[in-house]
Order: structure tokens, then C-alpha cells, then sequence
């Protein structure tokens, strides 16, 4: 306890009392540079035909290319399955003692790697964080977790194994929340450097939003339930919610600082010329704005500045001296688990107080996990959750156990690339950030980039050896499982055998696409009738109930609805016993 | 559910709980309303064309026009041409279609007809331009809330959560906006038809509360979408939405198009002569998603799904018996002004009036404030006005003898860049303050004969129409409670249902009028008026809560009286001063400049601020008769005009210099001033037909200002309450009084809801006291709000045009009209609908305004 109260004195110590001038520190934009370098990666099989696959890196193009996400390809794949495996380079899984420390009943503040030391030479290929393997493992781990809990919570005695469980969970999902929001904000980032370097070679629209969506039900223990096709709808609405979120927590904090007599600037984080991916805010206060009346500070109010900035001393101090300058006094995340309420990182004037509302966090979670042990009366129950449904309804942001790792995660990742500000100010935003992720099995920035580095060069150094067989694994793991193989290698027939069923997965998604439509078709018809061409061969005697219903459809829409050109051709399909048998919902009538 | 189905507000955003308060009113309407499963008329076959209105709330016309063509021009028209572009060949990669609308294009584009320019013809917000499109009248509703200035009693049209509960209170499902057509006799097209050959989805404007709808909903939510009840499946679907939260609003849309295709097949399959005549359907995604996010590909995504639905429909249409007589309309209120790199932040317009510096007004809020964090709005929708006490109120508990509860302001904003404000009559505010410190200085004779120097002035100003009021409620509350009687002892549903309005009406009018009196009644002689505050009352008695009076004029706004210009330790220390604060509200809110500014970098939130002129301002006009004469002020020094209206309704725009030159206003305006609208000068001081203004500006940022402004101002209800009462909406007056008195009531009632002026916002800035709305917005005069859509398809037998896109500008007001013509049924003499036979007790309608949209092949072929 007391070494965090040294740090936030030691932290506060060096802050400089002038700081940084608002127009210097946060009128800069500087979008990094992101480039995806794509390496070929040839390897060997059973066959004469080597696979050819592409790793492709995504990194900040500065004076030295920053590494963050690797992903290996199948470039001759269009379909959604054309990734192999994933890599989120700056994070790594937590040794046996992260792990051991997370039992602990303990509450930490810190993330692993805070006090230095960095991550070493890694020898082995470093575990991918998806793989076409495993499309759900993350589910099931967290499906597996949730079974073992209701076990243990049959134990109704105190029990410090529990308590032990219980504590390892929370920090454990702690860490898988983060480990998505790096994620997704670096697939976020892929797609936008893809748009603007467009390629063969890059991993398609189509495969990121696969990517995106198998991250999406990794999250949850219930995505073991979710389909394992693709479903954009999901990205759509998780992506439109976030950007939602974000509007509108900037426009309360923009309209609450507006009424108290602040200044809000919001600080977006977006690659030069496209639309801002997250976005961040700062609130400052300038003598010029004050009325003449100081207005009345709410208690409670969004800002959790902790102090009043109109009375502070320091700031009052600042403002005497120049009264035209303006003050920074906090900088928000603007995505979290809060309904509204944007999320304090750095705070000028009272540097401790983001990190004592963590601790607060920190605290709850450990009283709470002892409470759950204990086993609370029903009375007791029902008021700590109407209780506990308040704060959280008002917003309160001390002991609040609602996630801020959607909001944090992409801001160390920003800072770490040098994004927006100058490089002081993304060091302190940086040991802020740190100060808010009190995981021991979570990285500090600092190891997140010697990880980054130490992964990249493992992954790269002998691609087609190690990364090589691996690849190969996952790869012909899927034409085992796709063939029905059982546990045989994969000779060239195989191979040649699973492209055929490629091409027809290819086709059968067409058809389903077609079938989805409740009406009017949108595919064009030369695509689709290829699709049929190649799925009528695998499936002769139409027993698959995409046939049938494909047949089913064309039959509804004829002949209305289909190109003159296309009319007898169908009708050979749908009529197969002659003309003497068509009949159709629709009058024949010619298309207008 | 009904909330989120008809909902404006972007926090209105499906929730969990949401989920479950749907889900509940869903299965609890369903049941309650019993079924309206209506009962096949004669088993004839029928001729007659149907009418299928396929309502989407909120579809920018040019939005629509970009994604059925996005090669063409239209896309330029949108922010950001190249993304929009961009996304959509992203969406047609992510959903597998080349092409993304098929039975939009295929329907409307190829085999239909569409308007290509089709404006809104009032103020592009739901409830006004919904009652426009289905009455075929001029704008009734002008605002998404009611408020009364006289009772103070207050409403919204949108909220469908409390419609459809008074199904239960009152066991009519009439919605709050169609009541105040009822009262005019104003019939919406459903009428047109005979009640059990209609069928109309939950929307602002309904008779009855579909208990199919509602129940196919209640049902769609337990299967969680399932089409059949597989308990596997539907236990499976409801664990993988645990995962991948979908949005209710969305779900509720799609069981609707599930439905209606449904209730069609079900028609062709059990009912050979498929009695449906009209069928209305409203679906609301569009506007709910783009209110609080507009990124293209997620717009794009939420087409491709309005295009699924459609298809759904149609579908189920070409399978009818009466395919080849179906005319099949698709169309949207208003558009959306969206600008996806760009957050709009909201103005807190509310907390904004209580400040001091903007008059320390206590307001009444339309619901609670900071919704998002407040602990009795746990489900969204749920939730009644309240009011909020401003510290800095003068006639608050922090004065002596101050009470709460005195409202003086009234902002209707629902996070749109615009608001209606309705502020206490100035010289009710002089009355109240003084009452007040007569009370305080009751034993100060010396201050009390001061005070009473001011007061009796103020008062006998006042004395006409305070006196004019306290008649008009009396009046108003005896007429409502014996047309209430009479609706009440009729004991259908829906006479129940306009009884019960009318007697809490009345009520409230007789507990108004009453104190009025007795406000009245203090006396004006001084040594009386001595003894009578030295005796002491109650303030409650004399100035009664929540009135209003009428609304101020230019001149009371400019020298609005707020509260006192000194403490109360230096007051009536001299005789000779006039110890009032006053605020000049058209300077500050045009010279308002914002700490923070827009995303735009714009400081000045307010960019108009209109207001009516009164004719005595106009002395010196000589030229048409005017029905109308609004006062344009534009912000941060941009100008200012006045905009006229003759009775022939032809319009009338002139910059001015000053409000001074209104006075030596001639029909040759006054040249050379700065137009705060940016008009061509060949358009100024020129008498241009409404529709002439439309294509004349049609390219420019605001072409419809004077069309919208014009018919938000004007006074319609007016011409509804002239002559013969149009019988058969509401039960006529018979036995319950002159007919003469209740045109009276009607009158008095509907100018209680005029507001003292109008305000529209920089593109930008919302004003919503809610929640926050950062996406799309609509309410302004942009194209991409005031652009509707309007695309008809019809079966071979309508002798529809093919293909075909109606250039020529269009509004709102035409379509019904032009719906009504299309099937047969308007009389081209009279504009008026030609009776159904089936129908004789069907209400009588008042002729079209509107023109018909030639979207037929040939007048008289059919």
C-alpha cells in the first residue's frame, strides 16, 4: 500500500507545476504512418506442390518498423476462411508466476512487467491468439471456467481455494477482455491500412471480418452456442455500438463542460484522411472562459477531477499568471462498460486520482469474491444488488466494477506508437494508463513493446521452419477435419481433393446467400448459376437442403423474375419431368 | 415495445431491460387488446385496387436515391461521395450481393414510378409530417410534443408505450397525435375505408392498437426470431443473442415484415376475396440507428436490411389474388441531416434556462433530464414530465412565500437541432413578482403603496386577457365536460376514449379558471388592494401553476421580465423605479456564443431565431392581404428578414436591416441588406408560390426554410373550425350544446399551443434535454432532412407508369392525394375522397390541397 502512495507522490513530484501548454501538447495530430509488409511463406507437403501462404505484418512505419499484429494466409482463398492463424504481437500469456500471484487473494495494482525488466529472446513461436484450428477455444476456456465456478460455488463453507478461484477468474477475464480490445483495435487498424494499401496479398474484407467476429465469440462462454458461420450482422452491431458509445459519451462530456465553464477538445485517433477509429477527449479550464460569478461545482458531476478547478490553488496560480492560457486539467477515454461516463486517465493537477479510482475497482472485486464465499443472507443479497445496480445506473466511478479495458487497451496502443502527442506526453499517458490496469497477468506498455519485438523476430526469424510446421498443422488439421480424415497425413489428393471442396464451400455460400434472400434476387445470375453448375455436380440427386431450397426459390421467381436469357435453363432444372408439369405461383408474364 | 417501435429519442436505444419491458407489453397489449382479427365483409369478389404504405420513418430521400444508383450524381450530394462509395463495395463483398436493394431497384426503379425530388411539406419531424401524409392536410401537429400554455398539461406524440396503455385506461387505441386531428374532424386516410377492410401497424397515427402486431411480436421475442416454435432452436437462438446483443428495435421491424407478409398470405390462403383494402405499416430502424450513429456501411447494412423486408412483403403480395390491383407506396417522413466522421453534441437547453444570465426560469421537462443515469427511468420510454426548480427562480422556494412548481418555460426539443419555446407571459411574471413582495412587505406601508404604484399598472395591462382567458376556460371546461358526457354515456370504445381525454381537460381548465377569477377579482383601489394583502393569501390561489397566458410579442421578448434588477434589502427604496430584470431574448439567443464549440469548430449554437410579427408592425404594408408575417433573425450578425404570407398562400421574403423598417415594409422590400438565408436576389421581395420556391432554390442549402416556416407558423387549425364541422371522426354535438361554443373551445384549446418562438441550431448541435443523440439529426432546412421518398409500384391492373422518375419538385401534402387518385377514389372536382359505398357512416373528408403526382400512365386509365 504504502509503495503506491510513494509512486503517486514520486508521480506527482515530477509533474512539472507549469506542465505542457494545451496548444503545444494537444494541437499536435500526428497519424503514424501504418504499413503491412506481406512475406511469403512456402511450405513443404506431401505433395510437389508446396502450399504458398503470406505472413502478413501490420506496424507503425517509423525510424524503426513497430511490429503489432502477424497473420498467415491462404492468398489463393477469397472466402471468409482465409486466415490461418493470428497474432497480437505485444501480448503474451503470463508466466507461472503472474499466474500464481493472480490466486492470490491480494488485491494488486500493478500490471506485470511495471517496475522494468524485460520480456527475453523468445525460442519457441509464440502462441497465436486465434487459430482456423480452433475457432472457438476461447469459448470453450471460458465455457470450461464457468462450469468449474458453479462447482465450486456448491461449496457453501469458506474456503480459501475458492476464494483463490474466484480471485484468478476476475484477473484472468480481466486479461481476456484486454487481450480482445488489443485486438480488435489492431484488426481495426489492419482494415484501415488495407484500404489505403490495397493488395493481393493483404488479408481480405471479408477474412478481417471473419477475424473479427471469431474474436467476438471467443469473449463470451455462450459463443460455443453462436453459429461458426460468419455473420456480419454481429461485427456490424458491436462496431456500430462502439462508435455510438463513444458519440455520446463525448457529447455529455462536451455538454457538461460546456455548462460548468470548461473547455473540451475531443483528440481523435484515425489514420490521416479517414474517419476516426477512437476517440478521446480533454477537458482544460482558461481564465478568460470564467463568469464572473463562480458557478456552483455539482458533486457530482462527470469530470472526477476530485477537486474543484476553479478553487484549486494550483490551477487558480496558473490562471492568475496567464489568464489567456489554456489549462489542461484531464484527459478521458471515451469507451468503457460505463453507460455514458467517460473514463479519467490522466488527471494534471491530482495525478493519483485515476489510479485510486482503479484501486477502489480493485478492492470491490476482493470484497466482493470474500462476500461470495460467505454466502450473504437473501436480504443482504437483494439490497447489495439493488445497491450495486445504482451506482452503476448514476454512473459512479469508485468502487464500480464495470470494465474500462475497451477504452484503455486502444489508448496504450496509440501512445505506444507515438500516435498524437509528443513523446513526453505519451510516456506519462502511458505509465497513467499502466496505473489503470492493476492485472498482474496484463502487461505494462514497457513489455508490451519488448514483447511486440521479441514475437516478431520469433515468428520471422525461421518462418519456414518452425512458423512453417505450424502452419502446416493448422492447415491440413483443417483438410483432415474438412475431408474426414481422422488422424492420416494428407497426401497430394488430398490436397487437391479439399481445393474441389473449397471451390464447392465457395459455391454452397453463393446459394446460401441466394436462399437467404426472402424475395428479389441480388446476386447476378452468371455468378450464381456457376455456383449451381458446381454444386448440382457434387450434388446430383439435389439431397442437400441447399439444393432443394435453391430449386425451391428459382421456381418461386419464375419466370417473372429472371432474365429471359436465363428462363429455359432454369426450367430444365425446376420442370426436370417437361413442360407438361410447370406451374408456378406466378403468372408467366415477361419481365418489363 | 411500442416505445421502441415509434420512439425518437436516441436514448431510446433497446436495452436488456428494454428487451424484457417490451417482450411484457408486447404479450400484455396482445392479450388486453383482444382480437381485432377483423371479420371478412360480404364473400363477394372484389374489384377494388388495395393500397399497401410501407412507411420507413426517417430515410433520407437522397440517401435512398445514392444506394439504388451509387454511380450516379445523387452520391455527390452526400458528405464524403468517395467513402460512401468505398462502403458500398464493402457491403456488397460482406453480405455476398452485387446488388445490395434488389426489390427496391426491381420494384420502384424498373417497374415502379418515383418522385425525384420530394420535400417535406412542414417541419421535417415524425409526428407533423406523418399527420400531413396520412390526412393529406396541412401541418395540425407542429412539434413531437403537445403543450397547453393555458393548463400546462403537456405530452408526446411519439410515445407509443403510453398509446398503447391507454387501450387499457381508456380501451380506445387512438394515439395522442391523431386526437388532435379528431378534434378538428380531420380523418386520416384508414378512414377512407371500412374500419374492418384496414390494417394498420403500431405508428403515431392510429385508430387501434393492432393485436396482431403486438401479439406477433410478443411471439417473434419468445422465439427469438424462429419462424416456428422448435424449442431447441429457439432456446439456442436465445443463448447466441446473449453473445451478440441485438438491437430490439431492429428485431421488432423485422417480426413486423414477417408479419404483414403473413397476415397476407393468411388473407389470399383463407379468404379468396382478400378483403383488405388498406394496409399501413410503419418501420422505424432506419431513423433509430441513424440518430445515434450514421457510419455509410452500417447505413448501407441496415438498407440491405429494408430491402429484406420488402422483398418480405412483396413477396407475399405477388402470391394475392388482387396482385395485379395492389399499389404498393413506399414512404418517409423526412431525412437525416448525417455526417459520419462528426459527433453532434447535444445543448442542454433546460439547464441552459435555468441559469440567471438566461432567465433563472424553472422548467418543465418533457421527461427526466441525464436519462441515461437517472434511477426511475430504468426503461426507456417510461417516464413523465417533470419539473426542475431553478435555484435562481424569483418565485421559487427560496424567495419568501415562493412556492414550487411555477414552471415559466417550456422547451420542446427531442434531439433534433431545433426547439419550440414557450415562455409565461412577461406581464404575468411582473404580477407574480409583486404579489410576491407584497407579501413579504405587508407590514411596510411605505413600500407597499410603492409597490402597489407599479402593481396597478402591470395589473390593468393585463386585465384583458387575463379576463379573456378566465372566460375562454370557463367556456372551453363546460363545453368539454358535456361533450365528455355525452362521449362517455355513448360507451363505445372510442367515444370512451375521446370522453376520458375530454373531461380531464375540462377538469383542468375549471381549476384554471378559477383561480383566474379569483386573480381577477383582487381589487385596484388602493386602500382595498392594502387591506387585501395584509389579510395574507396564498399565492397558489391567485396565479394559477402551469398557465401560461398568451404568447409574448416581439417587443414583451425583447423586454421579458425575469425577476428582480435588486436584492430585496434595496428595493422600493425610491418610488419612481421599475425594479424588473429583463432579458432581450431574440439579441441573446442570436449573440449567444458557446464555451465549446461544435465539431465544426462553430461557437454560435443558435442559427435562427423566428418569431411571428404582429400585423400592427406592418403599418405601412399595402400590398396583398397577409394571413401571416414571421421575423427571420439569424445569428453572429448574419442578417435578418421577414418572410410574408398572403392569403392566397403565396409567400414573400425580403432581407431587412433592422425590425425598425418593418414599419415602412412595402411590397418593394428593402434592398441591399445581407440575407441570413442566402437566397438569390432575384428571389427577394418577389410573390413566389410555395412550390415555385422549392424548384426555384431546389440546389440550395436552404430551399425550404420559407415553406417549412410558413406552414409551422400558420394557424391551420383555423381553417377547420370555419363554417360546417366536418361530423363523423368524433361524435357530433347534438344535444350537448351550441355548436358555436364548442368552435370556441376547439379554438381557444389549439392556440394554447403556440409557442412565443421557434429556434433552429448550427449544423452541429442538438438540443435534447434527455440523453445524447450524436448521430444523424433532422428538423432543419438541409436537403438531406427535407428530402423525402416517395416510390409506387403497381400491379398491371393500376395503370401505374414503368420505370419512370417524376422529375418537378413534390411535397408530403401530395401524397395522399395522389395515393387516393391513384385506386380511384378522389373526385377531381371537389379534391375530396368519393365515399366508399360500403362504408356510408365513413366521416366526410375535407378537400386535398395537395396536387397529384402524375404517376399514373394516363388520367382515367386504370
Amino acid at each position: 500500500m504504502w509503495l503506491r502512495w510513494l509512486l503517486s507522490a514520486i508521480l506527482a513530484g515530477c509533474l512539472p507545476a507549469g506542465w505542457l501548454s494545451a496548444e503545444t501538447v494537444f494541437q499536435r495530430y500526428q497519424p503514424q504512418p501504418l504499413e503491412i509488409r506481406n512475406h511469403p511463406l512456402v511450405v513443404e507437403n506431401n505433395s510437389d506442390r508446396p502450399y504458398r501462404f503470406v505472413l502478413s505484418v501490420l506496424g507503425a512505419n517509423r525510424a524503426e518498423f513497430i511490429p503489432l499484429l502477424a497473420v498467415v494466409l491462404d492468398p489463393e482463398d477469397s472466402t471468409p476462411r482465409q486466415w490461418i492463424a493470428v497474432w497480437n504481437l505485444s501480448s503474451s500469456s503470463p508466466g507461472f508466476i503472474q499466474r500464481a500471484k493472480a490466486a492470490l487473494p491480494f488485491p494488486w495494482w500493478s500490471p506485470r512487467g511495471t517496475a522494468g525488466g524485460t520480456a527475453g529472446p523468445i525460442r519457441r513461436l509464440p502462441k497465436p491468439v486465434l487459430t482456423a484450428r480452433g475457432r472457438k477455444s476461447g469459448a470453450k476456456g471460458r465455457f470450461a471456467w464457468a462450469a468449474a465456478r458453479r462447482v465450486s460455488d456448491f461449496a457453501s463453507f469458506f474456503s480459501p481455494g475458492r476464494f483463490a478461484l474466484e480471485t484468478y477468474r476476475d484477473y484472468r477475464n480481466d486479461l481476456d477482455e484486454r487481450q480482445f480490445h488489443q485486438l480488435y483495435a489492431l484488426l481495426l487498424l489492419y482494415e484501415e491500412a488495407a484500404a489505403l494499401q490495397p493488395s493481393d496479398r493483404n488479408l481480405g474484407l471479408a477474412a478481417i471480418m471473419d477475424l473479427k467476429y471469431t474474436a467476438l465469440i471467443n469473449r463470451e462462454a455462450l459463443g460455443i452456442v453462436v453459429s461458426g458461420r460468419s455473420e456480419y450482422w454481429v461485427v456490424d452491431k458491436f462496431e456500430t455500438r462502439m462508435r455510438e458509445k463513444m458519440g455520446k459519451a463525448a457529447a455529455y462530456l462536451h455538454s457538461r463542460a460546456t455548462l460548468q465553464g470548461l473547455r473540451f477538445r475531443e483528440v481523435n485517433y484515425g489514420l490521416d484522411g479517414r474517419w476516426p477509429l477512437y476517440r478521446t477527449a480533454v477537458l482544460s479550464i482558461c481564465e478568460a472562459d470564467l463568469a464572473e460569478r463562480p458557478r456552483p461545482w455539482p458533486k457530482n458531476n462527470p469530470f472526477d477531477l476530485g477537486y474543484n478547478p476553479f478553487e484549486h490553488p494550483r490551477v487558480r496560480a496558473r490562471m492568475d499568471e496567464n489568464p489567456e492560457e489554456e489549462i489542461p486539467l484531464a484527459y478521458y477515454v471515451l469507451i468503457s462498460d460505463f453507460k455514458l461516463r467517460p473514463v479519467i486517465v490522466l488527471n494534471f493537477f491530482k495525478p493519483g486520482n485515476p489510479g485510486h479510482r482503479q484501486d477502489t475497482a480493485v478492492l470491490r472485486n476482493t470484497a466482493e469474491n470474500l462476500l461470495s464465499v460467505y454466502g450473504l443472507p437473501l436480504h443482504l443479497q437483494a439490497l447489495r444488488y439493488i445497491g450495486s445496480w445504482s451506482l452503476n445506473r448514476k454512473g459512479v466511478t469508485f468502487f464500480s466494477n464495470r470494465s474500462i479495458s475497451s477504452g484503455i487497451e486502444p489508448a496504450k496502443l496509440f501512445a505506444r506508437m507515438g500516435w498524437h502527442f509528443d513523446k513526453d506526453t505519451n510516456g506519462l499517458l502511458l505509465r497513467m494508463l499502466d496505473r489503470r490496469t492493476s492485472n498482474p497477468l496484463a502487461d505494462s506498455f514497457a513489455r508490451q513493446v519488448d514483447n511486440a519485438r521479441a514475437r516478431h523476430e520469433a515468428i520471422t526469424r525461421n518462418a519456414s521452419g518452425r512458423l512453417g510446421l505450424f502452419i502446416r498443422r493448422v492447415y491440413e488439421d483443417g483438410i483432415r477435419k474438412r475431408l474426414d480424415l481422422g488422424r492420416r497425413s494428407v497426401s497430394t489428393e488430398d490436397i487437391a481433393r479439399f481445393r474441389q471442396q473449397r471451390a464447392l464451400d465457395r459455391a454452397l455460400e453463393v446459394i446460401r446467400g441466394f436462399n437467404r434472400q426472402p424475395h428479389l434476387n441480388g446476386i447476378t445470375w452468371s455468378r450464381l448459376f456457376q455456383a449451381w453448375d458446381r454444386l448440382s455436380a457434387a450434388d446430383p440427386q439435389r439431397s442437400r437442403p441447399e439444393s432443394r431450397h435453391f430449386l425451391q426459390n428459382l421456381k418461386r421467381l419464375y419466370p417473372r423474375s429472371l432474365p429471359e436469357g436465363y428462363r429455359s435453363q432454369v426450367a430444365g432444372w425446376i420442370f426436370p419431368s417437361g413442360p407438361a408439369s410447370q406451374s408456378s405461383a406466378f403468372p408467366a408474364k415477361s419481365t418489363p | 415495445m411500442t416505445s421502441n417501435t415509434i420512439s425518437k429519442s436516441g436514448t431510446r436505444k433497446a436495452t436488456a431491460p428494454q428487451g424484457i419491458a417490451c417482450l411484457l407489453a408486447a404479450i400484455v397489449l396482445g392479450v388486453c387488446s383482444g382480437s381485432d382479427r377483423a371479420v371478412a365483409g360480404p364473400a363477394s369478389r372484389d374489384q377494388r385496387a388495395r393500397i399497401i404504405l410501407f412507411k420507413v420513418d426517417g430515410l433520407p430521400g437522397l440517401l435512398i436515391k445514392a444506394a439504388l444508383a451509387p454511380q450516379s450524381d445523387a452520391v455527390l450530394r452526400l458528405p464524403f461521395p468517395g467513402r460512401f462509395r468505398e462502403d458500398y463495395r464493402a457491403t456488397q463483398t460482406l453480405v455476398g450481393r452485387e446488388e445490395l436493394l434488389p426489390n427496391m431497384k426491381e420494384y420502384f426503379v424498373r417497374q415502379g414510378v418515383r418522385a425525384e425530388t420530394i420535400f417535406t411539406g412542414t417541419l421535417p419531424l415524425s409526428a407533423p409530417v406523418w399527420a400531413q401524409i396520412d390526412s393529406g392536410q396541412p401541418s395540425i401537429v407542429k412539434r413531437n410534443y403537445y403543450f397547453n400554455r393555458a393548463s400546462g398539461a403537456s405530452g408526446v406524440f411519439l410515445n407509443g408505450l403510453f398509446d398503447s396503455a391507454g387501450k387499457l385506461i381508456r380501451g380506445s387505441g387512438r394515439t395522442h397525435a391523431l386526437w388532435e386531428l379528431d378534434l378538428l374532424g380531420i380523418p386520416i386516410l384508414p378512414d377512407a375505408f371500412p374500419p374492418e377492410r384496414v390494417w394498420s401497424s403500431l405508428q403515431p397515427l392510429s385508430r387501434k392498437r393492432s393485436a396482431i402486431q403486438l401479439g406477433a411480436m410478443g411471439k417473434f421475442l419468445v422465439r427469438a426470431g424462429e419462424r416456428e416454435f422448435r424449442p431447441g432452436a429457439v432456446i439456442h437462438q436465445h443463448l447466441s443473442h446473449l453473445v451478440a446483443y441485438p438491437d430490439h428495435v431492429e428485431r421488432l421491424d423485422r417480426s413486423l415484415s414477417l408479419t404483414l407478409a403473413k397476415w397476407l398470405k393468411w388473407r389470399a390462403e383463407g379468404d379468396p376475396s382478400e378483403t383488405l383494402d388498406f394496409i399501413t405499416a410503419l418501420f422505424v430502424t432506419i431513423d433509430h440507428r441513424l440518430h445515434l450513429e450514421s457510419s455509410y456501411r452500417s447505413v448501407l447494412h441496415l438498407l440491405v436490411k429494408l430491402d429484406d423486408w420488402f422483398g418480405e412483403v412483396m413477396g407475399a403480395v405477388e402470391q394475392t389474388s388482387r396482385r395485379n390491383r395492389t399499389l404498393v407506396a413506399m414512404v418517409s417522413d423526412h431525412g437525416m441531416n448525417l455526417y459520419p466522421a462528426h459527433v453532434n453534441y447535444g445543448f442542454p437547453i433546460n439547464p441552459w434556462l435555468r441559469r440567471p444570465e438566461f432567465g433563472g426560469h424553472t422548467v418543465l421537462s418533457p421527461e427526466v433530464e441525464d436519462s441515461d443515469h437517472s434511477l426511475t427511468r430504468a426503461i426507456p420510454g417510461m417516464d413523465f414530465t417533470r419539473v426542475y426548480e431553478s435555484p435562481e427562480s424569483p418565485y421559487g422556494e427560496t424567495v419568501p412565500f415562493g412556492s414550487k412548481g411555477y414552471f415559466t418555460a417550456f422547451a420542446a426539443n427531442m434531439g433534433n437541432p431545433r426547439f419550440d419555446l414557450f415562455l409565461r407571459h412577461s406581464d404575468l411574471n411582473r404580477l407574480h413578482l409583486l404579489l410576491l413582495d407584497s407579501l413579504r412587505l405587508r407590514n411596510d406601508v411605505e413600500k407597499l403603496d410603492r409597490v402597489f404604484g407599479v402593481f396597478q399598472p402591470v395589473f390593468q395591462r393585463a386585465r384583458p386577457w387575463l379576463e379573456a382567458d378566465a372566460f375562454s376556460l370557463q367556456q372551453a371546461a363546460e363545453v368539454f365536460a358535456a361533450w365528455s358526457e355525452r362521449h362517455l354515456a355513448a360507451g363505445m370504445p372510442s367515444a370512451k376514449d375521446a370522453g376520458s381525454r375530454l373531461a380531464s381537460e375540462a377538469r383542468l381548465y375549471r381549476n384554471q379558471a378559477a383561480i383566474l377569477r379569483r386573480l381577477l377579482a383582487l381589487p385596484l383601489e388602493e386602500k382595498e388592494w392594502r387591506r387585501f394583502i395584509r389579510s395574507g393569501f396564498e399565492i397558489g390561489g391567485v396565479i394559477p401553476k402551469g398557465y401560461f397566458g398568451p404568447p409574448n410579442s416581439l417587443e414583451q421578448l425583447a423586454n421579458y421580465t425575469v425577476g428582480w434588477s435588486r436584492p430585496a434589502s434595496e428595493r422600493w427604496a425610491r418610488s419612481s423605479e421599475l425594479p424588473f430584470r429583463t432579458l432581450n431574448y431574440p439579441s441573446l439567443i442570436t449573440g449567444y456564443r458557446a464555451l465549446n464549440p461544435d465539431a465544426y469548430g462553430n461557437r454560435y449554437p443558435f442559427n435562427y431565431f423566428v418569431a411571428p410579427i404582429p400585423p400592427e408592425d406592418l403599418t405601412g404594408w399595402k400590398g396583398l392581404p397577409l394571413r401571416q408575417a414571421l421575423w427571420l433573425l439569424a445569428s453572429e450578425d448574419r442578417g435578418q428578414a421577414v418572410l410574408l404570407e398572403a392569403t392566397d398562400g403565396t409567400l414573400w421574403y425580403a432581407p431587412l436591416k433592422n425590425r425598425g423598417e418593418l414599419a415602412r415594409l412595402d411590397a418593394a422590400g428593402a434592398a441591399g441588406s445581407r440575407d441570413p438565408l442566402g437566397y438569390p436576389g432575384r428571389l427577394w421581395a418577389r410573390w413566389l408560390d410555395p412550390r415555385r420556391w422549392v424548384s426555384e432554390t431546389a440546389r440550395l442549402e436552404t430551399s425550404l426554410a420559407p415553406v417549412i416556416l410558413a406552414d409551422v407558423f400558420r394557424p391551420n387549425f383555423q381553417d377547420y373550425l370555419s363554417g360546417e364541422s366536418r361530423a363523423g371522426v368524433l361524435m357530433p354535438l347534438d344535444g350537448a350544446g351550441r355548436r358555436e361554443d364548442l368552435t370556441r373551445a376547439l379554438r381557444f384549446r389549439f392556440k394554447q399551443a403556440t409557442p412565443d418562438f421557434r429556434v433552429w441550431m448550427r449544423h452541429g448541435w442538438n438540443v435534447n434535454t434527455m440523453g445524447q443523440q450524436p448521430g444523424g439529426s433532422h428538423g432543419g432546412f438541409l436537403p438531406l432532412e427535407t428530402q423525402t421518398t416517395f416510390m409506387v409500384w403497381g400491379g398491371d391492373e393500376m395503370g401505374l407508369k414503368r420505370g419512370c422518375k417524376l422529375s418537378g419538385a413534390f411535397l408530403t401534402l401530395d401524397i395522399a392525394p395522389t395515393l387516393m387518385d391513384a385506386i380511384g377514389r378522389l373526385d377531381p372536382v371537389s379534391r375530396r375522397i368519393v365515399p366508399d359505398p360500403d362504408h356510408p357512416s365513413g366521416p366526410e373528408f375535407p378537400p386535398f390541397p395537395g396536387r397529384i403526382i402524375p404517376i399514373r400512365q394516363q388520367a382515367g386509365t386504370r
